[in-house]
């Protein structure tokens, strides 16, 4: 079975797309319904560094991949005889 | 008693904070040590990995390993943002008393958020409950607020120093200024003949 290797890079983005909306409705909770403490401020930041740190990280490991590369994975055969009951 | 300098979304202008307390500790350290740990297992398995002397390396050039490094990424990611929901709602969960009502907020996940207010002179009777080995220990406990009111009782969880909050709630329903500031709204006429 052959995939290329973009399909990884857009299945990846999609859940990098869904965690930064998750975020974004967190960090808006934060600021709509939070008090507007230290406490708040500083954790919305931490959150936003770590996730900026992950995403930054990630991007370093993968830089050099060529995305265009079509991968030839080998799957275990399943064999099914029609004949057998 | 000491104020509190904050303020909350919907509080009055002429109000101001007398006690704030969320949650213990405990409550919020249960739910992030849980994430923390998931966080950390890629981690350990690749230090576990290295201290056993398996040959293990991770080949950009491979299929399965670009599908590692986005899986771990992946897995970091979501484990970081359960960690920062559940902080959330351990922060945003409150018990407020301001100079004229108790305020407790409850959020329930994301866009589930309960507010409910009790004006201090609706106040009947402070009860409060210390059950189990942890809660004795580490003093925390629900104190339930009953009202007046036909709303029943205003229950608030693993609340840290019960004692003291039940004690200060009962210093400020008998305190001659939220006798006072009662007393208008409650002579108030109805409007109707």
């Amino acid at each position: 079975m052959e995939i290329p290797g973009i399909i990884l890079l857009i299945v990846y983005a999609a859940i990098v797309f869904i965690v930064c909306l998750f975020s974004f409705f967190n960090i808006y909770h934060v600021l709509r319904f939070g008090m507007h403490t230290l406490a708040s401020y500083a954790m919305s930041i931490v959150y936003v560094l770590v996730v900026g740190a992950i995403l930054l990280t990630t991007w370093i490991a993968v830089r050099t991949v060529d995305w265009s590369t079509t991968y030839t994975i080998n799957l275990p055969a399943i064999g099914i005889n029609p004949g057998d009951s | 008693m000491t104020e509190h300098r904050v303020d909350f979304p919907g509080m009055h202008p002429d109000e101001r904070i007398v006690l704030l307390q969320r949650r213990h500790w405990t409550m919020l350290g249960r739910k992030l040590s849980r994430y923390l740990l998931l966080l950390a297992l890629p981690f350990i398995v690749l230090l576990l990995l290295n201290w056993s002397n398996v040959d293990f390396s991770v080949d950009t050039e491979t299929f399965s390993g670009v599908g590692i490094v986005l899986g771990i990424s992946v897995y970091a990611l979501v484990m970081w943002l359960l960690f920062f929901h559940d902080w959330l709602d351990y922060y945003l969960d409150a018990f407020i008393m301001t100079n004229k009502r108790i305020v407790r907020i409850e959020q329930h996940g994301l866009f589930d958020r309960v507010v409910s207010d009790l004006q201090l002179d609706k106040v009947q009777d402070v009860t409060v409950e210390t059950k189990g080995l942890g809660s004795t220990f580490l003093r925390y406990g629900t104190i339930h607020v009953q009202s007046a009111a036909e709303l029943g009782r205003f229950i608030f969880s693993a609340i840290p120093n019960p004692e003291n909050i039940k004690a200060a709630i009962l210093a400020a329903i008998s305190s001659p200024a939220s006798q006072k500031s009662a007393r208008p709204a409650a002579e108030k006429p109805t409007g109707t003949p």
